[in-house]
């Protein structure tokens, strides 16, 4: 491989403090001893221990963690059914047209989703709160979780579930026991991307919200309101941390390689 | 004879796409069938029809006697080999070659016993406890074909069983097939595009062509009495020229063809008549080529050089083009790119064609 000349490497440096120092900023700030968020005063964990004991924190992270673990099994749920149509049935009337509707919520602007859901659910009379935020994610991160699951089915050879019919084994019996024994990972992939999504979400949360139901990103952005504190830095790195330990897992469990390493 | 398998005016389209047409062969108990054919002529939709994977558009699927052409894949006494051999990667060996016979619900003594048993005909017995993606590709199509064994099926249908594997693996692997076949006393139907793989391995070949059956016959008949050009052409080589007219002596008949630029010799029959359009086709290996003499003059244009045999394209003096194949028996070979030869053959060793 060819050495990177000197501006190579200034490109990547700087594209990379570009995107990530203000992480970094803000996981250092997190450990920071002073109240004072810009002026460093010694290392500390004080305001993870603040922020553990902040009940109205803990409650929104609650009600986050819960929306995002609901919402996510209900977006793998839809979203693997969705694949299922749109690599398996193929060709059907209208196919272009699905697999277009399937996948516009990714680029859809997010404020038009929010609103849009909200008139929903006012019209039908909804009242507003976890189960409504629960909804209105799942709708957006089905899409993401039908994707995963699009990219795993089209590998998965279509001729191992005809062997399993072939072998005696009754049409839906042999999609239960071999394409999803060999579909797990991308239910695992699809469940940590839907999850970490909904997590981190603000803007349809808000949108969905009723009164009493915050979630994390919520209370937190209320209160940057009145300042940013350090105790807000270590909330953020906790998620931070979440999200990041979602996306590894999620890849490394949707690497096409990891099954065929596993020992005799 | 009462066939085993018996395919009656079977049709299947997909659309305004006729993948098999009106196809009727009957295949007896014991046999190794082949069904031949380029891509996309509908040997393997046939071969999916008899699986039960695909339903019929016409016609009947008989089994032993008993119509099929209803009962799906998973009721039918048939296994399949696939051609991408389809193991189940999240099982072991053991587990893919046990899967069918837990699905009948035998004794687990008996699952075992079976699995050994076609395990150790198979040299798998060392491999029972790896996973697919452990073994070769020679191992994986052992596995493939175990599986489908053990269920004791009373058809054995094999899709492109071989087309994966490396050339010398296929040769040694198409010899075993065949002694599996007779050991087992099995009926087997393979798809092959691989014309020296059908002949090696069948009793029996079924040519076709855009879904269509064009022979059914022994290697030996296929490539010694070809109904038309195509097939004479798709099983092996042939020289084909068309005749313009002919003349009867005893056995022999001697024609006339403009396209070969002369007079040429076959074998007199009486399933082909003179008096329209018919062909006259040669195998290359019965073309004898001389410097002197009679026969079609011509000009040595290419020779290649195959090992077991030297290859000759002769340019004809009427401009079609003439093949002719020598078998290296050792001796020194006198032609070189632009000689003159004379080409000639045995009136037998030429065929008579109506199409």
């Amino acid at each position: 491989m060819p050495q990177p000349s000197w501006f190579n490497r200034l490109s990547i440096f700087a594209g990379l403090a570009f995107l990530y120092l203000p992480i970094v900023v803000l996981v250092v700030y997190s450990f920071n001893a002073s109240r004072l968020v810009t002026v460093w005063g010694g290392f500390s964990t004080e305001w993870y221990a603040a922020a553990i004991n902040n009940q109205s924190i803990v409650e929104g992270a609650k009600i986050s963690f819960l929306v995002a673990a609901t919402s996510a099994t209900f977006a793998t749920a839809l979203g693997s059914l969705a694949a299922i149509v749109a690599v398996r049935i193929r060709r059907f009337r209208g196919h272009h047209i699905f697999n277009g509707m399937l996948v516009a919520p990714m680029v859809m602007p997010e404020v038009v989703m929010g609103v849009s859901m909200l008139l929903m659910f006012v019209t039908l009379g909804i009242d507003r709160g976890p189960v409504t935020i629960t909804l209105a994610h799942a709708t957006f991160t089905m899409c993401f979780a039908a994707v995963v699951m699009q990219s795993r089915l089209a590998e998965l050879d279509p001729s191992l579930e005809e062997a399993a019919r072939d072998l005696g084994c009754p049409p839906f019996l042999a999609f239960v026991k071999v394409a999803v024994p060999n579909m797990l990972p991308a239910f695992v992939s699809a469940w940590l991307l839907s999850f970490t999504l909904s997590l981190d979400d603000l803007v349809l949360s808000s949108f969905t919200t009723g009164p009493g139901a915050s979630t994390l990103p919520m209370k937190i952005y209320s209160q940057i309101k009145f300042g940013v504190t350090p105790e807000v830095n270590a909330i953020s790195t906790i998620i931070l941390g979440v999200v990041v330990f979602g996306l590894v897992a999620s890849r490394i469990v949707s690497r096409p390689s990891a099954k065929s390493t596993v020992a005799v | 004879m009462q066939s085993y398998v018996s395919i009656e005016n079977l049709s299947k389209s997909f659309g305004f796409f006729t993948a098999v047409d009106d196809v009727s062969i009957g295949i007896g108990k014991g046999e190794f069938f082949s069904l031949l054919g380029p891509s996309g002529c509908g040997k393997s939709t046939l071969l999916r029809m008899i699986a039960g994977f695909e339903a019929p558009t016409a016609g009947i699927v008989r089994l032993d006697g008993a119509d099929v052409t209803a009962v799906p894949a998973h009721r039918r006494a048939t296994n399949m080999m696939f051609q991408s051999y389809a193991l189940f990667p999240h099982l072991s060996v053991g587990k893919n070659i046990a899967f069918g016979l837990q699905q009948d619900r035998l004794a687990r003594g008996e699952i075992r016993q079976r699995v050994c048993e076609v395990a150790e005909k198979l040299q798998l017995s060392a491999l029972l406890d790896r996973k697919p993606q452990q073994l070769s590709g020679g191992q994986r199509q052992r596995v493939a074909l175990a599986r489908a064994l053990v269920k004791r099926p009373k058809v054995l249908l094999l899709d492109e069983p071989l087309g994966a594997l490396d050339k010398n693996l296929r040769t040694e692997t198409q010899y075993e097939l065949v002694r599996l076949q007779r050991e087992l006393g099995l009926t087997f139907i393979i798809v092959t595009h691989d014309q020296h793989e059908a002949m090696t391995v069948s009793s029996r070949i079924a040519i076709m062509r855009q879904g269509k059956v064009l022979q059914v016959g022994s290697p030996a008949e296929v490539y010694e009495t070809p109904v038309s050009r195509y097939v004479a052409k798709f099983l092996g080589e042939a020289n084909v020229f068309e005749g313009v007219a002919a003349r009867r002596s005893g056995n022999e008949l001697t024609i006339e063809s403009a396209e070969a630029g002369g007079s040429v010799f076959a074998a007199a029959t009486d399933n082909v008549s003179t008096s329209g359009r018919f062909w006259v086709s040669v195998r290359p290996e019965r073309v004898e080529l001389n410097k002197q003499g009679s026969g079609l003059e011509g000009v040595v244009e290419q020779f290649s050089y195959a090992g077991s045999g030297r290859h000759y394209r002769v340019r004809l003096k009427s401009g079609a083009m003439l093949d002719a194949l020598r078998i290296n028996l050792g001796s020194q070979d006198d032609l070189s790119v632009g000689d003159t030869v004379f080409a000639s053959w045995m009136p037998r060793a030429a065929r008579l064609l109506a199409e």
